[in-house]
């Protein structure tokens, strides 16, 4: 019985990603520069960040602001690790909690009083505007606009997820991923219905499907993997702040990564693999000048991707492909 | 925000007074608007306002790049005094005044230019309704032109009478764009009154709370505003058109 | 509260109108199990939104539906299709990346329903089935929506104007794919222009105009009431 579990769980795997996974796992092995697994656990957590906006996409609301969660996610796991001394894999999972309770109410508020479309997009925005500046005006716990560094005594502690070396990170984010990739293949009937719903919200209803709820149920899937992302990236850095965390730059990025990605998890992979690389190379090599790079890359990616290929490039590899 | 870099721009590098460089700002604008409209905004005319939306983000994100890549992160100023007067009691700075009463002579000549005159009726028109409109044998596609044309014109104006007096620095335009979409919902879309009374109503607020409690909390408090008015009362206070 | 229970649909005093314009105005009929309705009138009488206060699409401004006894009225669409109210649309719009089988198999799930071979065959779509909708013809597409509402077993089958652009054996076709549900006990409102399949088809027809019901009664005595003809010819 354990075995034909595993395998079925195997077979979820498209065979493109289970390769990049498998190889994934065993590059420590090679024993690199310590600054090549940060690059690459940094892109692992923007193709989950990727993969659960896409969830919310794949329902045809395009979110803005999902660094809400991100940033919600990130506090409230420092509020409970650093205040309370709460274990980092509790502290994770209060704050998934705090993240899907705003992931409902946002949801429910929308979705209940009908904003779509275009109003969406600016009310996640707006979302995310309020919290960052909330955060920033209450200093003394959230650091106001300098943010806050996660200070654990202990060198290297389980309890709390924190070490020197970062090659736990790296396998969380390789875990993280795998979950959400994991998610969005088994749920297939789930994304089926979500994506009868972003073509045609009529027809989805003339078949029977409760949209709210479903929309309701895509928000707090995504909102909960961007929380966990934020969680991990937390004791990873062991840095945050306000504007970065909560940042419209911040869900821009994550948005331009899933929109080049296309509408596939291996996209979603790829795109992060590429963009985030870049990223980090520009900031090496440039310092000064790199943070205006960057943008503009990633401005005239996202234009690019949205003039020409709106299928970004999974539709670019199915067209290969067929 | 290119608008208050530009003034930025033509007052430490040539020393032309901001209130001239402003207008100038505002004229250079004119063409700035008409290429951007043929190269980037035309071709996506018939895609979903979505990509239109995501467009201008990617748009206004290459500009922030390129603002940084030539002016740095850090903030830059003007210095720029004119003097204060006496009002009722109150020291007032008359740059402030001057900026305001071009501000709101501005308004009042898009109001008169929209709602009084022939090519206003037309733009008004499209908005209601595109196709109608094209039928009827308006030129939608110059009127597009032209409401980029006023919007860029406008932008630029506000822009460079704005460098006198807040700080210039690439994400300002996005801060100060964000605003403009919370004073467009709140106080309706489609009403100049609208945007005018809820600009003045959002500046209430917003020096109020900053000095009762503080600017950021402020702003979390508009931002609260503007969300409940977008999903309770979506025509704003003003607005005649309900929101698609 | 019960009412009627043999009657499967009550419709009472239907209001609708949209700002200036009355689309319905006290609208009233009712439907007994396994009997075929037909909804004729000119363009505009207000017959498609009947049909989307019938499904839930619409909310009528007064008045009530009860369904099996059940009042219905403020009932979200989505939980018609549970009860077994299944309507099409007038203009098909299925999803263009979905392969026919694929639509229809997403469609039947929400209620248990059956992809048969019959459903396929009974509507021509065997041997498109792993087309993609967006390549099939309008004629395909009207079948395909047909076929869609088929699939989630209604117990009250709400058609809008299937067969516009049908050849005479096609209309054929639908009448008799229609009336063979009927044998399986579905009931059937219908709205439809061409008058050749309302008078096979239906067993009762009522006629809107401006709103207004004003006329009710068997195919052959309806058709060739003066008012009627009047309201088609717009005097």
């Amino acid at each position: 019985m354990r075995k034909q579990g595993f395998s079925s769980i195997i077979n979820l795997f498209k065979r493109p990603v289970l390769i990049f996974m498998v190889m994934l796992c065993f590059l420590p092995v090679l024993n690199l520069n310590p600054y090549v697994y940060h690059i690459v656990t940094l892109a692992l957590l923007f193709a989950s960040l990727a993969v659960s906006w896409g969830i919310l996409a794949s329902a045809g609301q395009i979110s803005a602001g999902h660094s809400t969660f991100f940033g919600l996610g990130a506090y409230f796991s420092y509020f409970a690790m650093q205040y309370y001394n709460i274990s980092f894999f509790v502290a994770v999972f209060l704050a998934l909690i705090v993240a899907d309770l705003a992931a409902f109410s946002i949801g429910y508020l929308t979705f209940r009083y009908g904003v779509g479309g275009i109003y969406f997009v600016l009310c996640t925005i707006a979302f995310s505007a309020f919290f960052s500046e909330l955060f920033i005006t209450f200093r003394e716990f959230t650091g106001g606009s300098l943010g806050v560094s996660l200070a654990i005594v202990e060198r290297d502690s389980f309890y709390y997820f924190t070490f020197t070396s970062k090659i736990p990170y790296y396998y969380a984010a390789i875990t993280l991923f795998i979950l959400c990739y994991l998610t969005v293949s088994g749920l297939r009937v789930f994304m089926k219905r979500l994506s009868v719903i972003r073509a045609d919200e009529d027809l989805a209803y003339a078949i029977g499907i409760d949209v709210f709820k479903y929309k309701l149920l895509a928000l707090l899937l995504s909102a909960t993997f961007t929380s966990l992302a934020g969680s991990v990236y937390l004791v990873f850095i062991r840095f945050i702040d306000p504007e970065g965390v909560f940042g419209l730059w911040f869900s821009v990025e994550i948005m331009t990564v899933a929109l080049l990605g296309g509408s596939t998890p291996f996209g979603q992979l790829l795109s992060a693999f590429i963009l985030i690389p870049i990223g980090e190379v520009l900031r090496a090599i440039f310092s000064g000048v790199s943070a205006g790079l960057n943008l503009l890359i990633y401005g005239l990616i996202l234009a690019l991707i949205i003039a020409k290929a709106p299928e970004g490039l999974s539709g670019l590899l199915k067209r290969r492909g067929s | 925000m290119l608008g208050m870099y530009a003034v930025y721009w033509f007052r430490t590098l040539w020393n032309i007074y901001p209130m001239h460089g402003a207008f100038l700002t505002s004229l250079l604008f004119l063409p700035l608007g008409f290429f951007l409209f043929k190269g980037v905004f035309k071709p996506l005319l018939s895609k979903p306002h979505l990509n239109q939306l995501i467009i201008t983000i990617a748009l206004s994100i290459c500009l922030q790049g390129i603002a940084q890549l030539l002016w740095k992160t850090d903030f830059k100023v003007i210095r720029f005094e004119v003097g204060r007067i006496e009002v009722y009691g109150a020291s007032v700075s008359i740059l402030y005044l001057v900026i305001l009463t071009i501000a709101l002579l501005s308004s009042l000549l898009l109001w008169f230019f929209l709602m009084r005159t022939h090519i206003g009726i037309k733009i008004r028109a499209v908005a209601q309704d595109a196709i109608m409109s094209e039928l009827m044998g308006i030129k939608t596609e110059k009127i597009y032109v032209l409401n980029m044309l006023i919007s860029f014109l406008l932008a630029g104006l506000a822009g460079g009478l704005l460098i006198c007096i807040f700080p210039a620095h690439p994400a300002v335009g996005v801060e100060f764009g964000l605003f403009a979409w919370v004073i467009i919902v709140i106080g309706g879309m489609g009403s100049v009154i609208g945007a005018l009374l809820g600009g003045l109503l959002l500046g209430f607020i917003y020096v109020a709370a900053s000095y009762i409690w503080s600017a950021e909390l402020s702003l979390a408090i508009i931002f609260a505003f503007f969300i409940a008015t977008l999903l309770f009362k979506p025509r704003g206070l003003f607005g005649a058109k309900a929101r698609v | 509260m019960i009412l009627c229970p043999e009657k499967l649909l009550v419709v009472k005093n239907i209001h609708k109108r949209f700002g200036g314009v009355v689309a319905l105005e006290d609208v009233s009929f009712d439907v007994e199990k396994g009997e075929i309705l037909g909804v004729i009138g000119p363009n505009g009488a207000g017959k498609t939104t009947l049909l989307n206060i019938l499904s839930g699409f619409l909310k009528p401004d007064s008045g009530q539906i009860f369904y099996k006894g059940r009042n219905i009225t403020n009932l979200a669409p989505h939980k018609r299709v549970k009860i077994g109210i299944v309507r099409t649309f007038q203009i098909p719009r299925p999803i263009p990346d979905f392969t026919v089988l694929d639509y229809l198999v997403t469609s039947s799930l929400s209620v248990a329903g059956k992809i048969s071979e019959k459903i396929l065959n009974d509507l021509g779509l065997s041997n498109v089935s792993y087309l993609k909708t967006g390549e099939l013809t309008v004629i395909e597409k009207k079948r395909l929506e047909l076929a869609r509402a088929l699939t989630l077993n209604p117990e009250l089958l709400l058609v809008d104007e299937v067969m516009a652009g049908s050849r005479p054996h096609e209309i054929e076709h639908f009448v008799n794919l229609l009336k063979s549900q009927r044998e399986k006990g579905v009931t059937i409102i219908f709205i439809e222009h061409i008058m050749q399949a309302v008078s096979l088809l239906a067993d009762r027809v009522i006629v809107l105009d401006q709103g207004r019901k004003i006329a009710e009664g068997i195919p052959h005595r309806v058709l060739s009431d003066i008012s009627v003809i009047k309201a088609y010819l717009g005097e």
